[in-house]
């Protein structure tokens, strides 16, 4: 697996540091500011939010107007070639070559990353093994479904065992299960095989199920972001669902002291504000002597599309 | 009773491979190592090796156009050693029985080496190893002259087989300049075809619309230089804006020869062919340099 003794300082991966990047005079990137770790991390962030262009940075392939960037601890503007040879990449689109092998291609892509002949011979094999198409390696890649083909360019991405996966977009055309599927292997590069990954996608559930932390690009900034583990779980609310007569439990509840709102499209449910525990046992009583029935009472729950959304607003 | 097995336990032909993804600690080769790939990978893909018959066609076919000539003299003149010595073509002439081929090679095969990467969209997957434009380029052009100059360079060696056989073969003081020759010749057409079938090239991503315009680039020039020349030996110099006629010219002049327009100067047509390989190195650059690969 990837050395963690090349990796700078406390394993950050990348560190963008007031990263702006514009095309004519369209912005892209906006005085950015943000870290990726060891792990499996998401870049989230809406069509044209400028993930593409960031990992084209990472890669060297543009030069920022202002800011700073460092891959692995370089500057891949100005040591590209010693920080590509380092990084795994599988592009957006297809970008692969219809009459030509699988085998013969993830080797290739072995070579072009500095692993000598015999071993990119073993190494693509293992790699095509890795990702479920043992059986299929020799086949041509223009004869291959498209999940195959997503599962190809994911091998060729870290057939030479690179510091950096960079997958963009990769279950795009993927129906349901073979998305499923891909995403466990973008998983197990990260959880079994040691790899740092950064997913691009504009799929929050993606995000959700498959990186350890996240990124959320908006309007051209990091505008949000942590561990996936932080940004889901309870919220700041209690919700609950009245059988009948909500006006009652609004009364009541307020006369208790709490603070209700009522959901305007669905007038039976209301939130009070989460205190402590014991507002569950006050919302119980109170209702109960008000004799207005509970159907449901539960703490909020928030998602990563919570803070997806929050971030962008704040934009 | 159970039968033993006749082989003994541990015999020592069993072998456990051990299959899966690991980490890889052993050298890497570096920008070298991913420049002699590309190198390597895009001659045997303009070969049409590791691919269906159709991609080895045209391949064949101008190996057959380019080696047949000289197998056939070869041939004769060991079967007819009283061959006369102007039945056997000289040098320099010998490059117009195969410029056909070279053409042939550089409207149609060649396009192979760049545009199907832009097509498939392969130039991202390229440029996120270590190679950089300027090493994508290097490698592409080093690859197509080295299969040019495999039709440039041998068969002139196999000509001066056949007159060697026919006893008209260069003295041994003679041979180590005539080796130069062929040498210098050889490989001048092809790195003068591979820069301008590349740099043609570089303008398409299909590889049909590259093969058209190298044939137009081959008409039109040839028909700019003969409605120049009007047939007028005064008027020579006209003739080196052909993108086929250069080169053969160039040829000549190395062979310390007149050429077929001996009104233009020696310099002219260095000059020339130099401007040619230039300009179009310079445009394959440039191409490549503004080419978008991830926005």
């Amino acid at each position: 697996m990837a050395s963690d003794t090349t990796l700078p300082d406390s394993g950050v991966v990348v560190r963008v540091e007031n990263l702006t990047k514009r095309w004519g005079t369209n912005t892209v990137l906006d005085g950015a500011s943000f870290t990726i770790s060891k792990g499996v991390t998401g870049l989230l962030g809406a069509n044209g939010s400028g993930k593409t262009t960031f990992l084209g940075m990472v890669l060297g392939f543009h030069r920022a107007e202002a800011g700073h960037l460092s891959v692995l601890g370089l500057d891949p503007w100005t040591a590209g070639p010693d920080v590509r040879a380092r990084i795994g990449y599988a592009a957006e689109h297809e970008a692969l070559p219809p009459d030509v092998r699988a085998h013969d291609f993830v080797r290739h892509v072995a070579e072009l990353h500095g692993i000598p002949k015999r071993q990119a011979i073993a190494r693509a094999s293992d790699a095509l093994f890795e990702v479920g198409l043992g059986e299929e390696r020799f086949r041509a890649l223009g004869t291959m479904s498209t999940g195959q083909k997503q599962r190809v360019k994911l091998a060729q991405a870290i057939v030479h065992d690179p510091e950096l996966v960079l997958l963009d977009e990769p279950t795009n055309g993927l129906d349901p299960m073979q998305r499923d599927q891909l995403l466990s292997l973008v998983r197990r590069c990260g959880s079994e095989l040691g790899l740092n990954v950064v997913l691009s996608s504009h799929l929050l559930d993606e995000v959700e199920r498959t990186c350890d932390r996240v990124v959320i690009i908006a309007n051209g900034v990091a505008s949000g972001g942590g561990e996936v583990s932080d940004l889901e779980g309870d919220g700041a609310s209690v919700e609950l669902t009245v059988d009948n007569d909500a006006e009652t439990a609004v009364r009541v509840l307020r006369e208790a002291g709490l603070q209700v709102q009522v959901d305007p499209n669905r007038p039976l449910n209301l939130t009070c504000m989460y205190t402590d525990d014991s507002v569950y046992d006050i919302i119980a009583r109170t209702l109960s002597a008000g004799g207005v029935g509970i159907r449901r009472l539960d703490r909020e729950r928030r998602t990563l599309e919570d803070a997806f959304l929050e971030a962008s607003e704040v934009q | 009773m159970t039968t033993v097995p006749s082989s003994p336990v541990g015999s020592g032909e069993a072998r456990i491979h051990d299959r899966g993804y690991r980490g890889y600690v052993g050298e890497r080769t570096g920008l070298r190592g991913a420049i002699a790939t590309l190198y390597r990978f895009t001659m045997a893909r303009v070969l049409g090796l590791r691919r269906p018959f159709r991609a080895k066609a045209l391949p064949i076919l101008v190996g057959v156009l380019a080696y047949l000539p000289a197998i056939v003299l070869v041939g004769l003149t060991v079967l007819l050693p009283s061959l006369n010595d102007t039945a056997l073509p000289g040098y320099p002439e010998y490059y117009g029985f195969i410029i056909a081929a070279i053409i042939v090679f550089v409207a149609f095969v060649a396009p192979e080496a760049l545009c199907p990467d832009r097509r498939n969209r392969l130039l991202g997957t390229y440029l996120a190893s270590p190679l950089d434009r300027r090493t994508y380029v290097v490698a592409k052009v080093a690859a197509v002259t080295t299969l040019i100059a495999g039709v440039t360079l041998a068969p002139p060696l196999l000509l001066a087989l056949a007159r060697t056989f026919q006893g008209i073969g260069p003295s041994p003081g003679d041979l180590g300049l005539l080796l130069l020759r062929i040498v210098v010749s050889g490989v001048l057409l092809a790195a003068f075809f591979a820069s301008v079938s590349l740099a043609v090239s570089s303008f398409t991503d299909r590889k049909a619309f590259a093969s058209a315009g190298m044939i137009l680039l081959v008409i039109v020039t040839n028909s700019v230089a003969g409605v120049l020349h009007r047939g007028d030996t005064n008027r020579d110099p006209a003739m080196l804006i052909s993108v086929s006629i250069t080169p053969q010219e160039l040829v000549y002049r190395i062979y310390g020869r007149p050429g077929n327009f001996p009104g233009s100067p020696t310099w002219a047509v260095g000059a020339v062919g130099a401007a040619w390989i230039v300009v179009s190195l310079a445009v394959l650059v440039w191409r490549y340099r503004t080419l978008e690969v991830t926005r």
